[in-house]
């Protein structure tokens, strides 16, 4: 075996203090479309080793824990491999951080269930994506990706454990025809587990949302309404949150968060948000046993009605603060609201369905989009908008209400609408 | 210093074109790209110092068979005897393609008809990025940041970083043998800023087909990346509206990129996404606006030899003088629409599918001076630092987020700085807007391309300043 190869060439290394491997095996299945013809059919078989070697050393007085992380491709032979992991216990040296400590042995969890939903096969996506069939959108394309991950983490303070992952990408494309011309938008979903109803559901939905965009008209010049986020972009703007209460960004100064701090601080209305880190978020195909370092990952809340109750982290930065690690993740769930999405709709307000590319940047707290289809209100009447963008800062928000409604994006579970106040809406000068 | 070709390649050669050759035999047309592309990536922070891998590194196959009425494609990196290979196409890559022609349609495509050809291409790079010992990189990164520090007691953390990357390629058909090695790299500093609750920061980045020797390149930017995260902390927020702008280099090249780079991919031609088909021959620009795309048209970091489908590379004039005149293609979207592949099939990894991608994208120089320029505007603003972008091939909308902007008032710059900038629009009113063109041409690549959310791609992008009218929020 490979791994033994390896972990033997390691050991024999009298410099090595420490060593780390992720053994990753990826058996994947891909499809692409045009319309519903079938554009290629590609399959994929990968095996590789992640190796860190970790050096320590003391240099003035100081102690410093140094590593490398390299690559060891399979049926390399010995002399290849020794010589890999030697120049690497080299560049080690070079490496002045402050100690912290490998994971050590824990209790095994039960082997996650990938194999059941391996079960599900490529062409039953397939015929699950293209059962409906409307006459004014349609599927462009689509790409599917069904991968088998197999991760086995081996260290040298004695962990030895395994992550059976499934994941299920699809990405599509939908377009719609008005009398103008053509309009299209861009969709991806990804899950560990599926069933026909989510599958149609996803499709219906961007469908419908394509059509509606066919019919929009450009953004007027509006002034700074409420403006309600839905779907991805709903995910995107929590990632401040997350981001500010980790560890890592703790330590490297770009979040000065600590337990007991009022994240919105007092002068945000609304909701006060409710925030987990969550591992086993169901469908989620980041849903895992144990991070990259054998880490058995925790549910944890970390904040709570605004306020940080727990930083999170992996063993390093958590070490460094002083902490328990929690593991390192990217699940996390934000408690729903109270008020229904037909509440949440009522008098003035801009309600977007799609952007471009929603980005925010969780080091300043800045976010914002270019709009593909929102629905604007004036308290009366819908009209469908496209193009302009909103932008602001989570610091200049004067109001957050979450939905009570939930949905599932991905490795975020939590409210399917975020109304907010306090941003600037962009428009176009052509109406 | 010429960069050799990858030993690990060279000692399978033997074994690709045993299966090429059998599997050509069988399907008519098949091909094997082998990729070893290798490096490291040196990053030193306040806080801590990592040497990883690059991000580029791969080592595998992948191998493509025309299954008779079109490809099937399989990665694997664990090169096995040709017979295992070949049995492994034949019956699983087939097989799946079978149950999924008896379900449905199958977009046909022709087989590929090629020339023959056989070369190798070594690159160049003045410093061989292995010649340099990790300790020397180290030590040049850690003195940039502890110069950051030295200037400004502001800046909360600094980060300095390098990346060598080797790309090994070899490409085998039944007709074609081509082997190519070069060297990239690419630097980045980042100063953060804080003051109080307000947290900015700036950034500048270096690149090329150029070994170690960046590392000297970007000792001389510290300076300019600490004044910058020192200055946006006082920055203001833009009142949105449309106004006139002049782009630096970098954000002139992003929008050729977002505005008629994607727009014109021929793969999306044969999907029938992309808006550009229309306009095939029609003005869709000012006619200061001549953009190029290719991986022969300037040397940065998606300057190649071959593509990863084995044609060779090329320099593409997609707009001249604000004429829309072609496209850029991989293989086989080429094949489906009788045109002739531009080199620009590029594939994220071994791992992934082709595309059509693009390679150094960039508007052509024109005689204007940035004095001249920032003379004629009564009020906008000079935009600088491009931080991401967004493509709407069917639609023609384009996003871009500026780090900045000063405002310029009555033909100068004054001290007022906004950030960040969401600059939206719709392409050809863009793109017409352009009233002037200064002379200079910089190119950079630090970025990567994806088309729509995934599939990372090597690119590099830039051209000269531009003045144009764009709507900011």
């Amino acid at each position: 075996m490979m791994i033994d190869l390896i972990t033997s060439a390691l050991k024999s290394q009298e410099e090595i203090d420490d060593w780390k491997i992720i053994e990753k095996r990826v058996d994947g299945k891909e499809l692409f479309f045009v319309k519903d013809a079938l554009d290629m059919n590609r399959i994929k078989k990968t095996h590789k080793f992640f190796v860190t070697v970790y050096h320590d050393f003391k240099e003035n007085g100081k102690m410093y824990r140094g590593s490398s992380e390299f690559t060891i491709h399979p049926r390399m032979d010995e002399i290849d491999v020794e010589s890999l992991i030697k120049e690497n216990i080299f560049s080690s040296k070079f490496v002045k951080n402050t100690p912290y400590p490998l994971v050590t042995p824990s209790e095994k969890r039960k082997e996650s269930s990938a194999k059941g939903a391996l079960s599900n096969s490529i062409d039953e996506v397939v015929s699950d994506m293209y059962a409906e069939k409307l006459e004014k959108a349609w599927i462009n394309s689509s790409e599917i990706f069904m991968n088998h991950i197999q991760e086995r983490i081996v260290n040298s303070k004695g962990v030895d454990v395994s992550n059976d992952l499934f994941s299920l990408y699809v990405e599509f494309v939908t377009t719609s025809r008005a009398e103008k011309e053509e309009v299209e938008l861009y969709w991806s979903f990804q899950f560990s587990k599926f069933d026909d109803e989510i599958i149609k559901d996803k499709i219906a939905n961007a469908m419908k949302v394509t059509e509606d965009r066919s019919h929009a008209v450009r953004i007027p010049n509006l002034r700074d309404i409420p403006v309600i986020l839905t779907g991805e972009s709903v995910k995107e703007f929590f990632k401040y949150h997350l981001y500010k209460v980790s560890a890592r960004y703790i330590y490297e100064h770009l979040s000065n968060a600590k337990v007991g701090l009022n994240l919105q601080g007092s002068g945000v209305n609304g909701d006060r948000i409710t925030m987990w880190i969550d591992p086993f978020v169901e469908r989620s195909a980041y849903s895992l046993n144990y991070d990259e370092d054998g880490f058995p990952v925790k549910k944890v809340k970390i904040i709570d009605d605004s306020i940080v109750k727990n930083i999170w982290g992996d063993v390093r930065y958590a070490h460094y603060l002083g902490i328990e690690p929690t593991g390192h993740m990217t699940n996390f769930v934000v408690e729903p609201g109270k008020v229904g999405e037909d509440d949440l709709q009522k008098g003035e307000y801009l309600k977007i369905l799609s952007f471009s590319d929603f980005g925010l940047d969780p080091m300043t707290g800045d976010f914002g989009g270019e709009i593909r289809l929102g629905w604007y209100s004036d308290g009366e009447n819908l009209i469908p908008l496209t193009g302009g963008s909103i932008s602001g800062n989570v610091s200049d928000v004067e109001e957050i209400i979450l939905s009570k409604e939930t949905q599932q994006e991905d490795n975020f579970f939590g409210p399917k609408s975020l109304k907010i106040s306090g941003l600037k809406i962009s428009g176009s000068k052509k109406l | 210093m010429k960069v050799k070709f990858s030993k690990f390649l060279d000692e399978k050669a033997f074994i690709i074109e045993k299966i090429v050759s059998t599997l050509s035999r069988i399907y008519g047309y098949a091909s094997i790209l082998g990729s070893d592309t290798y490096g490291k990536r040196y990053l030193v922070t306040d806080t801590g110092i990592n040497i990883s891998d690059s991000n580029w590194n791969e080592r595998g196959f992948v191998l493509r068979i025309f299954n008779g009425l079109n490809y099937s494609e399989f990665s694997f990196n664990e090169m096995e005897e040709p017979s295992v290979i070949v049995d492994f196409v034949n019956d699983q890559l087939m097989k799946s393609f079978e149950e999924i022609k008896r379900q449905g349609r199958v977009l046909e495509c022709p087989c590929v008809s090629e020339e023959t050809i056989s070369r190798t291409f070594e690159g160049e790079v003045e410093i061989l990025p292995r010649s340099v010992d990790p300790g020397t990189k180290i030590e040049k990164l850690s003195k940039m940041g502890n110069y950051a520090h030295e200037m400004s007691k502001k800046i909360v953390n600094f980060w300095s970083v390098y990346e060598e990357v080797q790309v090994n390629k070899i490409f085998v058909s039944s007709k074609k043998s081509l082997r190519q090695s070069y060297i990239w790299s690419q630097g980045y500093l980042q100063a953060i800023a804080s003051e109080g609750e307000k947290m900015k920061y700036s950034y500048e980045g270096f690149s090329g087909l150029k070994g170690a020797e960046i590392l000297d390149e970007m000792n001389g930017g510290v300076e300019k990346v600490v004044r910058e995260a020192e200055i946006l902390l006082d920055s203001e927020k833009i009142k949105p509206g449309e106004y006139d702008v002049i782009c630096s280099p970098d954000v002139a090249g992003v929008i050729a990129h977002e505005a008629f780079g994607h727009g014109v991919e021929m793969d999306m031609f044969v999907k029938e996404r992309a808006k550009a088909v229309e306009y095939l021959g029609k003005k869709v620009a000012s006619d200061l606006v001549t953009m190029h795309d290719g991986a022969a048209a300037a040397k940065q970091v998606s300057s190649y030899f071959f593509d990863d489908e084995g044609i060779l590379g090329t320099d593409t004039i997609v707009i001249d003088h604000g004429t829309l005149k072609t496209g850029i293609s991989d293989l086989i979207s080429a094949l489906r629409l009788g045109t002739k592949p531009t080199g620009n099939g590029k594939r994220e990894s071994f791992e992934r599918k082709v595309y059509s991608r693009m390679t150094n994208t960039f508007f052509s120089p024109g005689n204007d001076t940035l004095e001249d320029m920032i003379s004629s505007v009564k009020h906008g603003y000079f935009l600088e630092k491009i931080s991401s972008g967004m493509e709407d091939p069917k639609n023609w909308g384009i996003q871009c987020w500026i780090l900045y902007g000063r405002e310029i008032a009555d033909g100068k710059v004054t001290d007022k700085i906004v950030s960040p900038i969401l600059m939206t629009g719709y392409v050809p009113d863009l793109l017409k807007s352009i009233t002037m063109v200064s002379g200079d041409l910089e190119l950079s690549g630090t970025g990567s391309c994806g088309k729509g959310h995934k599939e990372f791609v090597k690119v590099s992008s830039g051209g000269p300043y531009i003045k144009a009218k764009a709507r900011l929020g």
